[in-house]
């Protein structure tokens, strides 16, 4: 019990019950299951993307591409569907590798031309972004044929305890579990940990710093194809300007879930609830009739706020281990 | 252990301190903006306590989504909604991505509406192909879904209320010169670049209404001051030189209106030659006092939304609007067969110039 509430996950948990209490008790509407999985499937793509991007930001890089990406294949599917006549799931599947190709890229970039990782992804954001507009004129695209709309807008079950599950948020939740057990339980993925705290002491004690980096890099790529078409799929239409801003979010969500920038910390879970915080926020004040670029003014204020409460409880209990020891040399 | 704030041991307390005191301000401040939004929400129309409960007993519920929001055009937009809100008693509310261009970040907005249950939604999409499955699963569900601004022709949507007939208000320029010159005479042409879509159609307006008086010749080739207020005068010069027997100009783009007139007051003609066009009040204020311009026409951003409620709320009435409709404070609509909606367009002359602020 002690573990839990000492674990990172617990500011931002504590946030989400605050932020669900608040707007639970201003909107009666809020809390209906039909709103929250509507919540969840807007923030199914993001919390597909974030899986990735806390695997990069656990191995100390970063990766601001990912909504530019998320953008290029959206219109990828538009593109080679519509306009090429091509089968919609092949459509799908190019541009999922499109994605990973592009993650690979921004990976091989960071560890081949040594190119540090923000400014490697800040290349790749401009230049997915660009072909995004070249590639489909700037347009949107759609008449996508029924049974690729029923991924974003049909729903599957009944699953014990939840109902039933719109598809894109059973993607998300396996997507999640499989992050958590590579994390968790593969040395694969506590090699991840041990490239973010010192990228020395991973190579010394055997880890294999370039595949375990091209690994995050790519998976996130790949991840943001996948969220490319499912925003596809949701909105029934592709559009070049998808994922706009889709980097900021998705680094708020995983610094809010208690990852370190620094590297070497973090987990899923937790990003999944800073996913979720983001998700309620937006939508509570959209609810409630709240302007919308105060929503700009709140995710900061959150983003502020859980950083603050992890680092006040680590200093907490730093400063006390701290008196202990020097009560120990009194003796 | 590395401290949050850096810090050895020597200023531990201190920092300490210093953390704390942070943690607690940020969610002091938190605290009174979310108060200060909740109250709002209360009372959507900021108004007197009657509205309030006139509110709550109609009941009703519509929602506007802008393609942005926060720009000087948006808040008129969105003072011009509240206006006619709260004389109706209905919650409207002003949504929309704070950034431009969002087409996702605007659909999702829709999405939450929908969830919501409103009653209406009023957009001004940002594509007008990408809303048109979140407009399908609105009316699915029972929620009348408008649109204003900007259309989505191929949408579900119900009506369009559209700011300005781009043809038609280049048919009132030159009615407004035809009828000061005594409908005959040469005309001059400004506008800004060749390509602008809404100019070109300005344009045939003009010619379109030109056609109906014999005596009007109109002067070629135009001006095309490419929105550059020097070129406007320029332009107007080198034509009253080639053409001195001018009588009007006739200007579709807001610098040449001011353009037309600093020419003519630099070769003396003023007041000699009418001047009429689409233009912004403040930029010709003393130039339609002194009578060098007669006149400008042009729209109210906020009279479109004010428009649109009244619009929308006749709608859920049961009452339609339909062709020659006459609006208080508005004028007399014109409704095409396709659910496009057009408002009267604004006649600015030298009585009326110094009620608009913009």
């Amino acid at each position: 019990m002690r573990t839990i509430l000492r674990s990172k996950e617990s500011a931002v948990f504590g946030l989400f019950i605050v932020v669900f209490a608040i707007f639970a008790s201003m909107s009666e509407r809020f809390s209906t299951p039909d709103n929250l999985f509507n919540v969840a499937r807007q923030y199914s793509e993001l919390a597909v993307v974030t899986v990735g991007l806390t695997m990069v930001i656990i191995s100390g890089g970063i990766d601001i591409s990912v909504g530019s990406v998320v953008g290029l294949s959206s219109i990828l599917v538009g593109v080679l569907a519509g306009g090429q006549h091509m089968n919609i799931w092949a459509a799908c599947g190019l541009a999922v590798i499109a994605g990973l190709a592009c993650g690979s890229i921004n990976g091989l970039v960071i560890t081949k031309l040594r190119v540090q990782p923000i400014v490697a992804t800040l290349a790749m954001m401009s230049a997915a972004r660009g072909l995004a507009y070249i590639l489909s004129e700037a347009r949107s695209i759609s008449g996508f044929p029924q049974s690729f709309v029923d991924l974003g807008q049909t729903s599957i079950g009944p699953v014990p305890l939840l109902g039933f599950v719109p598809i894109s948020v059973a993607i998300a939740l396996g997507l999640v579990i499989l992050g958590v057990v590579i994390l968790r339980y593969t040395a694969f993925g506590r090699g991840i940990y041990a490239v973010g705290s010192s990228e020395e002491a991973a190579r010394l004690s055997g880890v294999d710093v370039f595949r375990t980096k091209m690994f995050c890099y790519g998976f996130t790529g790949m991840l943001c194809g996948l969220g490319g078409v499912m925003m596809a799929a949701r909105v029934a239409s592709s559009v070049p300007d998808a994922g706009m801003g889709f980097e900021f979010e998705a680094i708020t969500a995983v610094v809010m879930g208690g990852s370190s920038l620094k590297g070497g910390e973090g987990n899923i879970i937790g990003t999944i609830i800073g996913v979720a915080v983001m998700g309620i926020l937006r939508n509570g004040l959209n609810l409630t009739g709240v302007p919308n670029t105060w929503q700009v003014l709140f995710l900061g204020i959150m983003l502020i706020l859980a950083v603050l409460a992890d680092n006040l409880r680590t200093w907490l209990r730093t400063s006390r281990e701290l008196q202990y020891s020097a009560h120990d040399h009194a003796k | 252990m590395k401290s949050p704030f850096g810090g050895g041991n020597t200023e531990l307390r201190d920092t300490r301190k210093y953390v704390i005191f942070a943690f607690i301000t940020t969610i002091a401040i938190a605290g009174v903006m979310l108060a200060g939004c909740t109250r709002r929400v209360e009372k959507p129309s900021g108004g007197t306590p009657t509205t309030t409960t006139e509110t709550q007993k109609h009941g009703r519920k519509i929602a506007f989504v802008m393609k942005l929001i926060g720009i000087p055009y948006t808040n008129v937009c969105e003072e011009g909604m509240k206006k006619a809100a709260q004389e109706l008693g209905i919650d409207a509310v002003f949504l929309g991505p704070p950034t431009g261009g969002d087409t996702i970040g605007q659909i999702n907005i829709i999405e939450d509406q929908i969830s919501r249950g409103v009653d209406a939604i009023i957009i001004s999409p940002n594509d007008d192909k990408a809303v048109i499955p979140v407009i399908k699963k609105a009316m699915s569900k029972g929620i009348k879904v408008f649109t204003w601004d900007s259309d989505a022709p191929k949408s579900e949507r119900i009506f369009y209320v559209a700011a300005a007939d781009d043809v038609g208000i280049g048919v009132e320029v030159i009615d407004r010169v035809a009828k000061d010159i005594g409908g005959k005479g040469k005309v001059a042409v400004m506008t800004g670049s060749a390509n602008a879509l809404n100019l070109s159609l300005h344009v045939q307006g003009v010619e379109k209404g030109a056609k109906k008086y014999p005596g009007i010749k109109l002067v070629q080739p135009y001006i095309y001051n490419d929105d550059d207020q020097q070129k406007a005068i320029q332009g107007a010069i080198t034509l009253l030189q080639a053409n001195p027997d001018l009588a009007g100009f006739a200007c579709v783009n807001s610098p040449g209106v001011p353009g037309a007139a600093r020419a003519l007051i630099q070769t003396g003609k003023d007041k000699k030659v009418v001047v009429w066009g689409l233009s912004i009040p403040s930029e010709n204020r003393q130039y339609i006092k002194d009578g060098v311009v007669k006149g400008l026409t042009l729209w109210d951003p906020g009279k479109l939304t004010y428009l649109t409620v009244k619009l929308v709320n006749d709608y859920l009435d049961g009452k339609k609007p339909y062709n020659g409709m006459s609006v208080p404070g508005i004028g007399v609509l014109k409704v095409k067969p396709n659910g496009i909606i057009i408002m009267p367009g604004l006649i600015i002359t030298k009585e009326n110039v110094d009620q608009f602020k913009f």
